[in-house]
């Protein structure tokens, strides 16, 4: 075999890395990038929550339902809401039995269990981002390995653009046809490329514990056996040298004075463990906009029998685990603010948009070569799987939506329902692209998506009016954004149907 | 003997072994050396190793693909994933 050039190498590597797990990144990016507004999608698919008040507010009242229902629950974990969460979650770990963690969903103001429809909500867009639907561990390693491939795609895609920055200020739309998409494709990687090489990356080195194990395990001696967990079930039994932990209220009126009211940078969990030891210790963690990693959040700690204040943790210096933090923070953008947390989000479209161009190109340039005579079935498949994909997804994404507002509220499972609701209709997107001719396929599901996506505000009007104008009369946006970004995205779905080639084939 | 383009196939299977398998390894072997080699505190340690293993990885799926041919890019791959390997081995029985 003779030498190739390396540019021409990088190339073959870029076209094939990028095609083989294209569509599992671009379902990947899509649902990732939803899932920087998912606490806003969830606030949408629960209408019946409203925003929450003082964060401090809701831990008393959290911690007023956890001593009835959890008052010898060796630990006790709660997030707060905020601005853009509007409910508190509360996990306790139950003294014995098979499920050891019990969670509750509490109005913040009440403290007692909401009534809201059940939902995944904007959960559902993070799971499935990195766990397809697939059973642990399946999803998350192919997701890892789509990641990887669209890292090596980046970087052989570098290589292979020489003028990789010229093109940038390049758009030839009016040549239409392969120089165009090549140009948005291009256009779009420049637009993004720290943040596609960041959230890549990043996302390797998150699930590192799953797919590079090997530094932790030449480290871990043998571990003996897990202690069976015994499995008689009761609700909250006593230990028998139970020691009784110091109520929280004063401790919460101490951070609320050292932290002040600001929401944005309020309380934002609560921890209490060792519950019913001496040993118990109370945790008070800060929402913070100031640190990237998550690991550096400013925090109050207490002996949970004394009510002393402890010293904070050492500070974890090493490059180990300060990188780690840091891409681990980047990647989920906690830290961000409103604007930066858009930009988060436009960034994602982009890539978005980087890997359906790409898609799209591969099949548009291997076109003119199959004019005479039929399409060799490698190339009708990646074009019917481009079209259950890039159309397909998100038409499943908007009947998804819709099952939150159209199922019955007392349906059982109803939370697992709208899930399949949404694989059903992805499914069907893939029949319906292997039944049509390619550009009448395109044409019928991108347009269908768009009405999907069109009627979206009507039905929220239809079904949840009352709550929309309670938000309203509290001004609070979220529902009526929310109604407005589903046409935003409805629009978008049209334009590309309109702008589709008038080919028959 | 099997045709040009039989050949030409299994070559490019190959390729594709050494960047995923041999990658893979000489990552896993890079990540417990280095781990080894810092040591304490443990989750540090692995995390050394860890965090750049994903470099070497997809350094080893780029030489997999440019290399002259695919035994060169077996041997690019194999060899140092072996040494690593070695050092992991060795470093392991050392510090028991």
């Amino acid at each position: 075999m003779s030498a190739r050039p390396f540019r021409q190498s990088m190339r073959g590597l870029h076209t094939w890395s990028g095609l083989l797990l294209g569509w599992i990144s671009f379902a990947i990016f899509l649902t990732g990038t939803a899932t920087y507004y998912r606490w806003e999608i969830t606030r949408w698919m629960q209408p019946e929550l409203q925003r929450a008040g003082n964060p401090f507010d809701a831990a008393r009242a959290a911690v007023t339902h956890l001593e009835q229902v959890a008052a010898h629950s060796p630990q006790w974990a709660v997030n707060l809401p905020d601005t853009r969460q509007a409910a508190t979650l509360a996990f306790w770990r139950q003294p014995e039995g098979p499920r050891r963690f019990a969670s509750a969903i509490l109005d913040p103001r009440s403290g007692q269990p909401v009534l809201a429809r059940d939902t995944l909500g904007g959960e559902f867009f993070y799971r499935f981002h990195f766990q397809l639907q697939l059973p642990y561990p399946w999803g998350r390693y192919l997701a890892c390995l789509a990641a990887l491939a669209m890292f090596v795609a980046l970087i052989s895609g570098i290589v292979t653009h020489r003028q990789f920055f010229a093109d940038f200020f390049t758009f030839r739309a009016a040549r239409g046809g392969h120089r165009a998409w090549l140009d948005l494709h291009n256009l779009t990687a420049v637009l993004g490329l720290p943040f596609y090489l960041m959230i890549t990356y990043s996302a390797l080195v998150i699930f590192y514990n799953l797919v590079m194990p090997w530094g932790t395990r030449a480290l871990t001696p043998p571990a003996s056996p897990p202690a069976e967990v015994a499995a008689t079930a009761s609700a909250d039994p006593v230990a028998p040298d139970w020691v009784e932990p110091a109520p929280l209220a004063p401790l919460l009126d101490f951070a609320q004075r050292q932290w002040k009211d600001d929401p944005a940078v309020s309380i934002q969990r609560f921890d209490v463990s060792g519950r019913g030891t001496a040993n118990c210790t109370v945790t008070f963690i800060r929402r913070s906009g100031r640190h990237v990693a998550l690991t550096a959040r400013d925090q109050l700690r207490f002996n949970g029998v004394t009510g002393a204040l402890l010293d904070p943790p050492a500070a974890d210096g090493g490059l180990g685990r300060t990188s780690h933090g840091v891409l681990y923070g980047l990647h989920l953008a906690r830290f961000a603010g409103p604007i930066l947390r858009a930009l988060f989000f436009i960034m994602g479209l982009a890539g978005t948009a980087l890997i359906a161009t790409g898609l799209v190109l591969w099949t548009i340039k291997r076109r003119p070569r199959h004019r005479h005579g039929p399409l060799p079935f490698g190339h009708a498949l990646v074009e019917r799987l481009n079209l259950a994909s890039l159309a397909g997804l998100p038409l499943a994404c908007a009947a998804f939506f819709w099952a939150n507002r159209l199922l019955p509220l007392d349906l059982p499972a109803r939370g697992d329902r709208e899930v399949q609701v949404f694989l059903w209709t992805w499914a069907a997107a893939l029949v319906h692209a292997c039944l049509r001719p390619s550009f009448t396929g395109w044409r019928e599901q991108l347009r269908a998506g768009a009405v999907l996506y069109f009627l979206i505000p009507a039905i929220d009007l239809l079904t949840a009016r009352e709550a929309l104008l309670t938000h309203l009369s509290q001004g609070d946006f979220v529902q009526l954004t929310f109604d407005a970004a589903m046409l935003a995205c409805g629009t978008v779905l049209w334009v590309a149907a309109q702008r589709l080639p008038r080919s028959t084939r | 003997m099997p045709s040009p383009r039989v050949r030409a196939r299994l070559a490019v299977a190959s390729r594709v072994l050494a960047a995923l398998a041999g990658g893979y390894a000489l990552a896993a072997g890079f990540t417990s050396t280095v781990a080894l080699l810092v040591g304490s505190p443990r989750e540090e340690a692995a995390l050394v190793g860890a965090v750049p293993s994903f470099l070497i990885l997809t350094g080893a799926i780029v030489w997999a693909a440019a290399a002259p041919s695919a035994t060169r890019a077996w041997l690019g791959i194999g060899a140092p994933a072996i040494l690593l390997g070695l050092a992991t081995w060795w470093l392991r029985s050392a510090a028991a």
